[in-house]
């Protein structure tokens, strides 16, 4: 267990630091992790899955697998898009298992209603309110079929031919519009300042 | 580069960022970042800017007892490698020498770090397994997908001949009715019909002396399946077969006609309508005539 000193040092550290530590076995380290992002990973599972069981189980086998696989994460590289992409990826496969895709991207709102959230760290949740605010801002500059694309190719897990089937539009076109969506919101995410808030 | 090549590369690279590729693009994002440092910087930004697609959706605390289970699951994992790391040392403890406990010490240091070495080394190893793993199905993928393409190819390719080569025999045709209609010396002869109800006629083109001869029919009625157009040439003794023919939507048809002698020898010509299989039975009925 950590101490409190130790506590308020890993408070300091930034993510990939803190993936240092937890590939040399540091529990706490990963415990700091998890109570930095666990909310929103527990968000995008939601959104994915609509449910809460399953949303749970996705956060507890994400930080599991982050504390099994810290020593393959690769120092240079960003956390962010690697505890993410974990989250995500155990999010497709159990919408695999159903075999039943979210009838639309946009759900997963609904289930919230009933979940009751909790206080956190303020520091935290200040952060993660700003990029909240950021990246909607982002998405809803967008053209709203730029937007729908990129929403049902993140959180419905489709590939760009099952959105071109779902949609019943041309491949060529799908692709145009997740290419040309995704540059925008580099570009605006760029803009509005991403980058100084999340380094 | 051409913009439609850095709009595919960067359609491929938007795709991978959001883990919406199809599996048959796949080889082509494998050699655009294996031959491209720059892609792979894109790459690199677009993954960081799909990285904050998940604060879109409103972030929730999960019950505090997945935390709990979490960090239980961890402590037995820790206390799993520590049993694994160290032997039970109330066994030998009472015997040995402290030079011996000091070597053993020593080795169970090395012990532990080889351990941890090692499983260093095997998730390394699992993970490039992965990946070549998934190197070779891709690969495998591409090889049917070139097979398949190569299929389509060839069997285009061959469809494109035939038509090259009745396009060739269409314009050999065209020619040669051109050139025996237009040539000098021609000589014309028209072909009525055998019933008041019947507006078709033919002009017949030929040549004194020439065994060919051209006959252009207009008017006709389109035929049922089973019956044919048939012409004929007569010399007053003998009958000949010269060739059958269908007429197209417009009433049109066009005969290139092969006589045993020359044209100008025979003294009658006419067209009848009989079954298309000459063996069967039915109705023969003249319906035009002319005299050479």
């Amino acid at each position: 267990m950590a101490q409190p000193h130790d506590v308020a040092r890993l408070t300091r550290l930034s993510d990939e630091a803190l993936m240092e530590l937890v590939a040399a076995g540091d529990s706490a380290a990963l415990a700091q992790l998890y109570d930095r992002h666990s909310r929103v990973v527990y968000g995008l599972a939601l959104r994915m899955l609509g449910t809460a069981e399953p949303a749970e189980e996705v956060v507890q086998e994400t930080f599991w697998r982050i504390w099994k696989r810290a020593v393959t994460f690769q120092t240079g590289n960003s956390f962010l898009p690697w505890m993410f992409g974990i989250a995500r990826n155990l999010c497709i496969d159990e919408l695999r298992r159903r075999q039943v895709r979210p009838a639309s991207a946009s759900n997963g709102e609904e289930a919230l209603a009933n979940v009751p959230d909790q206080q956190q760290d303020v520091e935290q949740s200040t952060l993660e309110i700003e990029r909240r605010r950021l990246i909607t801002s982002a998405l809803a500059d967008l053209p709203a079929d730029q937007r729908e694309v990129i929403e049902l190719a993140y959180f419905g897990g489709l590939s760009q031919r099952e959105i071109a089937d779902q949609l019943q539009s041309p491949l060529g076109t799908i692709k145009t519009r997740i290419r040309l969506g995704l540059q925008k919101l580099k570009q605006a995410l760029l803009h509005y300042g991403i980058d100084a808030i999340d380094h | 580069m051409h913009d439609s090549d850095q709009e595919r590369e960067q359609a491929l690279l938007a795709a991978a960022a959001l883990g919406s590729l199809d599996p048959a693009d796949l080889a082509a994002l494998d050699q655009l970042l294996t031959s491209s440092p720059a892609a792979r910087a894109e790459l690199q930004q677009l993954r960081e800017t799909v990285a904050l697609l998940p604060y879109a959706a409103p972030p929730v605390s999960p019950p505090q007892r997945v935390r709990a289970q979490l960090m239980a699951r961890i402590a037995a994992d820790q206390a799993q490698r520590a049993r694994g790391a160290s032997p039970n040392p109330t066994r030998r403890a009472g015997w040995l020498v402290p030079a011996a406990l000091t070597a053993l010490a020593v080795v169970m240091v090395f012990l532990g770090s080889l351990t941890l070495s090692l499983q260093s080394q095997v998730a390394a190893l699992t993970a490039t397994n992965q990946q070549l793993l998934a190197a070779v199905r891709d690969l495998r993928q591409a090889v049917t997908d070139s097979e398949a393409q190569q299929a389509q190819l060839a069997a285009q390719l061959a469809r494109s001949e035939q038509q090259i080569a009745r396009l060739n025999e269409q314009i050999e045709h065209e020619r040669l009715l051109v050139s025996f209609v237009s040539a000098p010396g021609v000589a014309t002869r028209e072909l009525l019909p055998t019933r008041a109800d019947l507006t078709a006629r033919g002009e017949m083109y030929m040549y004194p002396g020439e065994a060919q001869a051209v006959v252009v029919f207009s008017g006709l009625p389109q035929l049922q399946p089973d019956r044919v157009y048939r012409f004929w040439l007569s010399d007053g003794v003998q009958r000949i077969a010269a060739g059958t023919f269908h007429v197209d939507a417009t009433g049109l048809a066009t005969l290139v006609v092969t006589a045993p002698r020359e044209v100008n020898a025979y003294t009658e010509v006419m067209v009848t309508v009989e079954p298309t299989d000459a063996a069967a039975p039915g109705e023969v009925e003249v319906i035009l005539t002319g005299t050479l």
